[in-house]
């Protein structure tokens, strides 16, 4: 009776745990991990500093309310610095906002579009996927195998970047909110990208043309 | 949200340079209009391939894609994009169809009279038949020796938000659209060349249905 109450109190406390740190489960058990600034020598973002322009075929859902097929053109304008362009198949820019250190800057975006909460889940989204403003900003690194997990904040937010191979990065986690999954790696650059969001049924799936 | 997306990824059909030469006031619009009318009239089919050319200036390359576009009188359109990616809309019987890559998606024209409204532009440009709407767009008629040219800059502050004018250029010799050039407030631009075009040809009713 003592035993099965005490493995109780055990599970509770580690629910608890899981549930105030947020972090997705299967990452769980985390043990100690390294502390570290986010350099070239422990991570590689998705998208390094080292092309000129991309263009992917998107597609944004918003459960049964939208469904919109367009195209997105990423392109680094300086070094961590990224515009990302989504335009229709027929060449309509829906937006163009430029990520970088500095923040967010819009440079074009449709009015239909211009909604607060809209914005700020596309910024996020992109903070994620464009990784690169994060160099030299604290993170955790534990090690998971062949895997390696690095934790950090951005705008009050855990971000867990899983890494193989210690080149590339196959998936990215905002708490529990959102995941984005890279994979067809082409010189480590992923082909296809999708970003999920749990609390809300909102998916936006890239695959790249060129 | 869902009916606004549709109907910009709609506008941008409408959208296209050529390198304009020497495009001075035409001499007189009411005779073109006349004759532009007399085409529409007499035209029951039209099948082009088109190039599609989305310039920005951010990028060092402009983004090219193709397709073919059919359409038949009075108002079945079938608007495909081939490369890069597939992509179809097609505009029968009061209904808008997309199929994006084998996704298959409609939309009831009737239940949003914007769309209705762009719909029946896309289908009046592409046989030629230039209705003026003076409310909606100011127009400036152009020509020089082998074009004619019909720019329109829109009056209404939520399309002029995304759209600075559009300009459409019309063949001398058979008065057929040429090519449409769309250019936003940012000097980004997205142009449509239409080329093998047939016209007043059968085109199969199937072709405006999508599974």
């Amino acid at each position: 009776m003592k035993a099965s109450r005490t493995v109780f109190l055990v599970c509770i406390s580690l629910f608890l745990q899981c549930l105030s740190c947020n972090i997705p489960s299967y990452l769980l058990p985390l043990k100690e991990g390294q502390d570290i600034l986010l350099s070239e020598r422990y991570w590689k973002p998705p998208f390094q500093n080292n092309f000129s322009s991309m263009l992917f075929k998107a597609n944004m859902r918003y459960g049964e309310k939208f469904d919109l097929g367009g195209l997105l053109a990423l392109k680094q304008v300086k070094k961590d610095n990224f515009r990302a362009i989504f335009m229709t198949v027929s060449g309509t820019t829906l937006f163009d906002f430029e990520f970088g250190q500095q923040g967010l800057v819009i440079h074009q975006l449709l009015r239909a579009m211009d909604r607060k909460t809209l914005l700020k889940i596309i910024e996020q989204d992109f903070y994620m996927l464009l990784a690169n403003h994060l160099n030299g900003q604290k993170a955790t690194l534990f090690n998971k195998g062949k895997q390696v997990l690095l934790k950090t904040r951005h705008k009050q937010h855990n971000l867990y970047f899983i890494q193989e191979h210690k080149q590339r990065i196959i998936r990215v986690h905002q708490d529990r909110k959102v995941s984005l999954q890279f994979s067809d790696f082409l010189d480590n650059s992923p082909r296809t990208i999708e970003i999920q969001h749990h609390n809300l049924p909102l998916n936006l799936a890239l695959k790249r043309l060129k | 949200m869902k009916t606004y997306l549709v109907v910009f990824a709609f506008v941008g059909i409408l959208l296209n340079p050529l390198i304009a030469q020497d495009f001075k006031r035409m001499k007189d619009p009411t005779i073109f209009q006349k004759k532009m009318q007399q085409t529409a009239r007499t035209t029951t089919s039209l099948q082009s391939d088109f190039i599609q050319v989305k310039h920005l200036d951010v990028l060092s390359e402009d983004i090219t894609s193709d397709g073919r576009l059919c359409f038949k009188k009075e108002n079945n359109l079938r608007w495909e994009y081939i490369s890069p990616i597939r992509y179809t809309i097609v505009l029968c019987a009061g209904k808008v169809s997309i199929k994006d890559e084998g996704k298959l998606s409609s939309y009831d024209l009737s239940a949003n009279k914007t769309f209705q409204k762009i719909s029946e532009m896309v289908v009046r440009s592409i046989q030629g038949d230039l209705v003026l709407d003076k409310v909606a767009y100011q127009y400036i008629f152009q020509e020089n020796s082998v074009q004619y040219l019909v720019e329109l800059l829109p009056k209404d502050e939520k399309v002029r938000s995304f759209m600075e004018r559009i300009q459409i250029y019309f063949s001398k010799k058979n008065l057929r659209v040429q090519s449409v050039k769309m250019i936003e407030q940012s000097g980004d631009y997205t142009l449509m060349k239409f080329k093998n075009q047939i016209f007043n040809e059968s085109i199969s009713d199937s072709l405006f249905s999508l599974h």
